[in-house]
């Protein structure tokens, strides 16, 4: 039976308790693993060779899950190239393999609407001032999408006037964002990025600029970052660090970062004003013990799986993470939100393993 | 062709012994003074408390004995042949296994053979402990005489370092990959100079069902299949990524599930895993059953143990291998079954039951297989090793009128 996503927009992201949750993810989730078991011929084959039993299958948890890297490595695909709009790649620096992710008009849509129902939720449903902390070039080529390009422009519904606060040399356009702050003065603005790009070439840039004497008072802003924590955790910058510094440098208070993938675009975890990650009725994180892919109890670190119930040109539906993380609760975030909360706790370590292969070639 | 020291990390030797290498005096192969001194470094690691908690030492330490390299010369010498050493070998090790320079080091001294030997990159304990030991034998007067002979040392991503290495060198030996060996291989060897390359190969083992039922120690073969695969994370060329089985069908049945489940004991109890090992392996099926017709992941307890079912063999098996406990499991109605996957890259075979039956398919003409050995025994080293005899390629013999 198909479940009507549509009528799920309906509801309010953070709104069903574990069992409702349950009962509509395990329904919707279903539908979707068959629909790709019928459309997508690898995925179909990747379902035979486990030997998976639909008529098993009760609940969300028990379906199969697909390994991320797997978008690197093959053309998933589950509708026919007319179909296709746009192909979503993720970031990685050159000569490194990139997912391709493909993206019909359908689930396009989707994304789109998936993901305001979430971040609106938190910013309110008008459209604020829109400082974007990368530079434009990052957006130019519109048929590849990189991560980075695909989440400032999903993001960019949320914004109006908008502003790209670096130029092409990844320098902070100081002037003009003064001009900016002076033309939207008593508003809310929005401010959104990279994390990396806004600590490296915002928030250092602004240090700098505060001994010269200037200084930006974004006390009324709201940031939403994402892309995860692995260059800053290199400098030691932890999250309470990161959100401590912008307050003390530009009164910026509003902080929250998001995790999320550009393999399920759309659905996005939000960091509540308590420091969790929220999952909403759009998505789940299931924990899973390496050795047997068994599920954590709430605490139990594990490797993360993530469910989306946005992908239908693509089985990206339920996949397997490389990241690291733990379920810090469920229903009962003092926040308020229902649905798990969690925290990530970083990319799972690379194993380095024995054998005559080429781990010299690659040093060369 | 002048040479940068800065970047390079001796262990044993230094540069001016590099320079004087090649004027330095080859031997003949297997020299009573070599082979007390390798039996030297036997006892000093077998008497060496750390060395004792690396069991691939302790097999190289067994290994290096004086009874082990006089059977090797009587092998050998016996045609009374007038042979010699080559001159200076360039040994360049795997970065990602422990032991293997040592072998190909003692191999090449044996033989009579000065040494420059290009360390694993990454950190081992065994290297430092076989290094300490031989330096240790190196610094008694009677060996002293080969201090000159042996240089031991690291150095990182520098054609340049390797280039004059190259040039210098009468036998290069290069221990794989294949991109490795590509990579080594743009920097030119003496017209004369000759090369033993090592390149990426495969491995299988065949199990009969009748005689897994009816041996008496299930747990010593699971033991020695763990040594054989999960000691080197299943990724060393010599590790069976295919495991056949011969017999009956019923016997196949009941000998496959009481060898899982030995093994997974073994591993459950002694391998520790890193979480994104079994990540790989669940993306290695996902590969294989995307491009594989007809293969079937078999339920287990848990991902220790990856076992994908065959009904045909093919070479995608190779391609798609996996490690660290990733089995394709084929039921061998006939030997030559195996042909499809019996390419260059076939290396070792590994059997338990008659090592005979694997020669119908050695003699139709198949370009692989350089080793039929029991299981247990695939890491075990030899001067035959990959289809050379390594005292041939790592001596000169000579024309003497009136000894033909």
């Amino acid at each position: 039976m198909e479940y009507n996503y549509e009528s799920m927009l309906e509801l309010e992201p953070y709104s069903l308790g574990k069992a409702e949750k349950q009962e509509l993810l395990s329904r919707r989730l279903s539908s979707l693993s068959r629909q790709h078991y019928q459309t997508c011929d690898v995925y179909k084959r990747i379902a035979d060779v486990f030997g998976v039993d639909w008529e098993q299958i009760d609940s969300y948890y028990q379906l199969p899950f697909l390994p991320v890297r797997l978008f690197k490595e093959l053309d998933l695909c589950s509708v026919s190239e007319e179909e296709i709009i746009k192909t979503m790649t993720s970031s990685g620096t050159s000569g490194q393999r990139v997912s391709r992710i493909y993206v019909d008009r359908k689930t396009a849509g989707y994304q789109q609407k998936t993901l305001v129902k979430i971040v609106s939720s938190f910013t309110g449903k008008a459209r604020m001032p829109m400082l974007i902390i990368d530079c434009p070039s990052v957006v130019k080529n519109r048929a590849m999408f990189s991560a980075r390009g695909a989440g400032i422009l999903g993001f960019s519904i949320f914004g109006r006037d908008k502003m790209y606060a670096l130029d092409d040399n990844m320098q902070l356009d100081i002037e003009e964002i003064t001009a900016f702050l002076e033309k939207h003065k008593g508003e809310r603005i929005f401010l959104f990025g990279f994390t990396f790009m806004v600590w490296q070439h915002f928030y250092r840039e602004l240090v700098r600029l505060r001994q010269k004497g200037v200084k930006l008072d974004l006390s009324n802003g709201i940031l939403i970052h994402g892309g995860g924590w692995k260059k800053l955790e290199s400098e030691a910058v932890s999250p309470g660090v990161f959100h401590q510094s912008l307050k003390e440098v530009c009164g910026l208070d509003d902080v929250h970062d998001y995790y999320g993938m550009v393999e399920q675009t759309g659905c996005i975890y939000m960091q509540c004003e308590y420091g969790h990650l929220h999952a909403s009725i759009f998505s789940d994180v299931i924990i899973r013990r390496p050795e047997d892919f068994s599920v954590c109890g709430i605490g139990e670190k594990g490797v993360i799986q993530v469910v989306s119930v946005i992908p239908e040109s693509y089985p990206g539906h339920s996949l397997l993470t490389e990241d690291e993380g733990m379920i810090l609760g469920e229903d009962d975030c003092p926040c308020g939100r229902k649905g798990k909360y969690f925290s990530v706790s970083g990319r799972l370590k690379n194993a380095e393993i024995r054998g005559c292969s080429d781990t010299y070639a690659a040093k060369f | 062709m002048q040479l940068n020291s800065e970047f390079l990390k001796f262990q044993i030797g230094d540069e001016q012994i590099i320079k004087n290498m090649s004027r330095m005096p080859v031997e003949q192969p297997f020299d009573l003074d070599r082979i007390a001194f390798l039996n030297d470094v036997s006892k000093e690691l077998l008497s060496d408390k750390e060395a004792k908690l690396y069991s691939d030492v302790v097999t190289f330490a067994f290994w290096l004995r004086r009874a082990n390299m006089e059977k090797e010369k009587e092998d050998f010498c016996s045609d009374e042949k007038l042979r010699m050493g080559r001159g200076v070998v360039f040994h360049i090790a795997p970065s990602n296994v422990a032991v293997n320079y040592a072998y190909s080091f003692a191999v090449s001294f044996v033989l009579g053979n000065a040494n420059i030997v290009r360390l694993p990159s990454r950190a081992f304990r065994q290297v430092n402990i076989i290094n300490r030991a031989i330096q240790r034998v190196l610094e008694r007067t009677e060996y002293q005489k080969w201090k000159n002979t042996l240089v031991f040392l690291r150095y990182e991503r520098s054609q340049v370092i390797t280039e004059y290495f190259s040039s210098i060198c009468d036998v290069r030996i290069i221990w794989g990959g294949d991109s490795t060996i590509r990579e080594i291989r743009r920097s030119e060897l003496q017209p004369r100079a000759g090369e033993i390359t090592f390149a990426d190969r495969y491995s299988i083992c065949i199990l009969d069902a009748e005689e897994y039922l009816y041996a008496t120690e299930k747990d010593k073969l699971a033991l020695d299949f763990y040594n054989d695969t999960y000691l080197t994370d299943q990724n060393a060329c010599t590790s069976p990524r295919l495991v056949c089985w011969t017999g009956k069908q019923e016997q196949i049945l009941q000998a496959k599930e009481i060898f899982w489940e030995k093994l997974w004991s073994l591993v459950e109890k002694t391998y520790v895993f890193q979480a994104v090992q079994f990540v790989d392996k669940l993306t290695n099926i996902c590969l294989a059953a995307a491009q594989i017709e007809g293969i079937q992941v078999k339920p287990m307890k848990d991902n220790r143990i990856v076992r994908i079912e065959i009904k045909k063999i093919t070479p995608l098996i190779q391609e798609y291998r996996g490690n660290s406990g990733v089995f394709y499991e084929y039921d061998l109605k006939n030997v030559m079954d195996l042909v499809p996957i019996c390419s260059g890259k076939l290396q070792t075979v590994a059997v338990l039951g008659d090592c005979e039956m694997v020669l119908p398919l050695v003699r139709s003409g198949v370009r692989g297989i350089d080793r039929v050995v029991k299981i247990g025994n695939t890491m075990e080293f030899s001067f035959l090793w990959d289809g050379y005899d390594l005292r041939e390629r790592l001596t000169r013999k000579i024309t003497l009128v009136g000894r033909e």
